[in-house]
């Protein structure tokens, strides 16, 4: 009888395990299911809490980030509301910061956070930086990264930018493969490493997108495009006729002053100044300004003080308008993009505008890093994301000034930005646990010491990556 | 101060007069401007920049006139106030569009059921 009780009960634990390896095996087989629904139906809907709290139930596809899985679904639902909604943001911030290391599936969450508050720089910063995630990162967070970035490009009009990232291997959907195809259809563009798409292959696309009826226009554009099978390398394009300018600086030729004011005018209104403010047009604005106040400015001014009564000595009010001039042609310069060495051959006052300028750049990069500094030496953490915006605002910084001002401000600034980076990488790796912030940190680093040749900082951080 | 306001908005364009003017002018016709304004005539509603019409307001009138009653300040804005007006509103130009470049697509955080950050 006892016997008989025994093999029963072991018969029913064999019965038990099978039926629930079935059910998980089940389960995980419906996963996907699970977050087709959550995505399409209560992200859609806007529901941010029910989105991240069902987002718990797809482990599998979270595999490597749990936690930012659902944080990433409440994201979601948080950006297709209707208006930003401050508090559920708080709530998502909150859900996020609980956890110890950030994620790619959080980071991700964290951009569409950002972009929801409108901060739409820090937003593709950010996807950018989990587009580019090192260590193992839930493929559906690399995939909205991608869609995000391209729907970004996209509505910027930044087409090469649709088709380099549109059909990138890790990150691509349906929705950016159709972008990118139909944008190289339109543009007579070849893919990299992709065919030119047939009809019928755009169709098929578009029928697997997202959000269809907003592509109608581009797929009909599309296929009225004839396909192009063989690229040939595009002719120049055509010198643009000059239209009726604006303001036309050559009308005030006899008068120095009303020249360079007319010439700044110009330039200061124009858009897209780092298209057309070319070294020559910096060179002869700067020339204008200089024959301005070699001339008639002091006399006028003196003329002027007299009249008008005024305490001010000329030679002072001449000198702080050349100031005020000098810090429009610098902040022309950075709009421009204007190499730092092109303004400085100017000579007059474009020298002293790019004195101005190397001073503003250096010392920003400066500030962020002693900030970092500071804050490393106190040990003083922020949650995940922050750290990554922080360290995000002193590299697009650093790099800003780097462009601009040459291999001469990048070896200025390299030494104080080097010692106090490669200390806060290495808090962040060693007490934070932080690998997926402070790995990409090390490699910069590296690769910066590489340009400027620190053989010192070079060794040092060839050992901290590793080669 | 921005380059493009410190132009469209000096109060010598704001008031349409020309730096050579003398303090009675300027009070003369800011006063005059002032009375336009309140009785919403269309001839008083903009003025003439060297970078084309602005919306004039009156407190835009009435700041004007403050900083032309400072000689320091006045001083300055003479100095920025060395452009004609321009005669007739220019155009801006066309923005360069690239020969075969796809529509423009506003939509495309909607492609995915997102508001446009």
């Amino acid at each position: 009888m006892t016997e008989v009780l025994a093999t029963s009960i072991v018969g029913a634990l064999i019965i038990g395990l099978a039926v629930a390896a079935w059910v998980l095996l089940l389960l995980s087989m419906l996963e996907p299911i699970g977050w087709w629904t959550i995505r399409g139906g209560l992200a859609r809907a806007g529901l941010v809490k029910l989105s991240a709290y069902a987002a718990g139930l797809c482990r599998g596809i979270f595999e490597h980030d749990r936690g930012g899985g659902r944080v990433l679904a409440g994201a979601l639902a948080l950006a297709s509301r209707a208006a930003h909604d401050e508090d559920a943001a708080t709530w998502l911030e909150g859900q996020l910061g609980e956890r110890s290391a950030l994620g790619a599936a959080g980071l991700v969450a964290a951009g569409l956070i950002a972009a929801s508050r409108g901060q739409r720089d820090g937003a593709r910063d950010m996807m950018t930086a989990a587009v580019h995630w090192e260590t193992a990162a839930p493929p559906v967070a690399r995939v909205i990264a991608g869609e995000w970035l391209v729907a970004d490009a996209a509505e910027r009009g930044d087409w090469p930018t649709v088709m380099r990232l549109g059909v990138r291997d890790g990150i691509a959907s349906p929705t950016t493969r159709f972008l990118a195809f139909a944008a190289a259809r339109v543009r007579r563009e070849p893919l990299i490493d992709e065919p030119s798409a047939t009809d019928v292959g755009l169709r098929w696309l578009w029928w697997r997108s997202r959000g269809r009826k907003h592509l109608r226009a581009l797929l009909g554009q599309a296929l009225v495009t004839p396909r192009v099978l063989h690229f040939r390398k595009p002719p120049p394009p055509p010198p643009a006729e000059a239209g009726p300018p604006v303001l036309d600086p050559a009308a005030f030729a006899g008068d120095p002053l009303a020249h360079a004011q007319a010439l700044h005018a110009l330039w200061s209104t124009t858009p897209e100044l780092e298209k057309q403010w070319t070294p020559t047009r910096a060179a002869e604005l700067c020339k204008a300004w200089d024959a301005a106040f070699a001339g008639p400015v002091l006399t006028r001014l003196t003329e002027r003080c007299r009249a008008l009564a005024v305490q001010t000595k000329p030679e002072v009010a001449a000198a702080q308008l050349r100031h005020t001039v000098g810090e429009e042609l610098a902040a022309l310069a950075a709009r421009a993009q204007l190499p730092l060495p092109a303004l400085q051959e100017c000579g007059g006052i474009g020298a002293e505008a790019a004195m101005l300028l190397r001073g503003e750049l250096i010392l920003g990069v400066e500030k962020l890093s002693q900030a970092l500094r500071v804050r490393t030496k106190d040990k003083r953490a922020l949650a995940s994301v922050d750290e990554l915006r922080e360290w995000n605002a002193l590299k697009r910084a650093y790099e800003r000034a780097a462009l601009l001002g040459g291999l001469e401000v990048r070896r200025v600034m390299f030494p104080d930005v080097h010692l106090n980076v490669c200390n806060y990488a290495v808090w962040l790796w060693n007490d934070r646990k932080e690998f997926g912030i402070s790995g990409p940190l090390f490699r910069w680093l590296l690769a910066e010491a590489e340009a400027v040749g620190d053989e010192e900082a070079i060794a040092l951080q060839r050992k901290n990556v590793g080669k | 101060m921005e380059p493009e306001r410190r132009i469209a908005d000096n109060p010598f364009y704001v008031l349409g007069l020309r730096p050579t003017a003398s303090r009675v002018d300027v009070e003369r016709e800011g006063q005059k401007l002032l009375g336009m304004l309140e009785l919403k005539l269309k001839s008083a509603a903009s003025y003439m920049t060297p970078l084309g019409p602005r919306p004039r307001t009156a407190d835009k009138v009435r700041s004007a006139m403050a900083e032309l009653r400072s000689p320091d300040k006045r001083l300055v804005h003479e100095f920025w106030a060395a452009l004609p007006p321009a005669p007739e509103p220019p155009k801006p130009p066309p923005p360069a569009v690239p020969e075969h470049d796809p529509i423009a697509l506003p939509e495309a955080f909607a492609v995915h059921g997102w508001r446009r950050p």
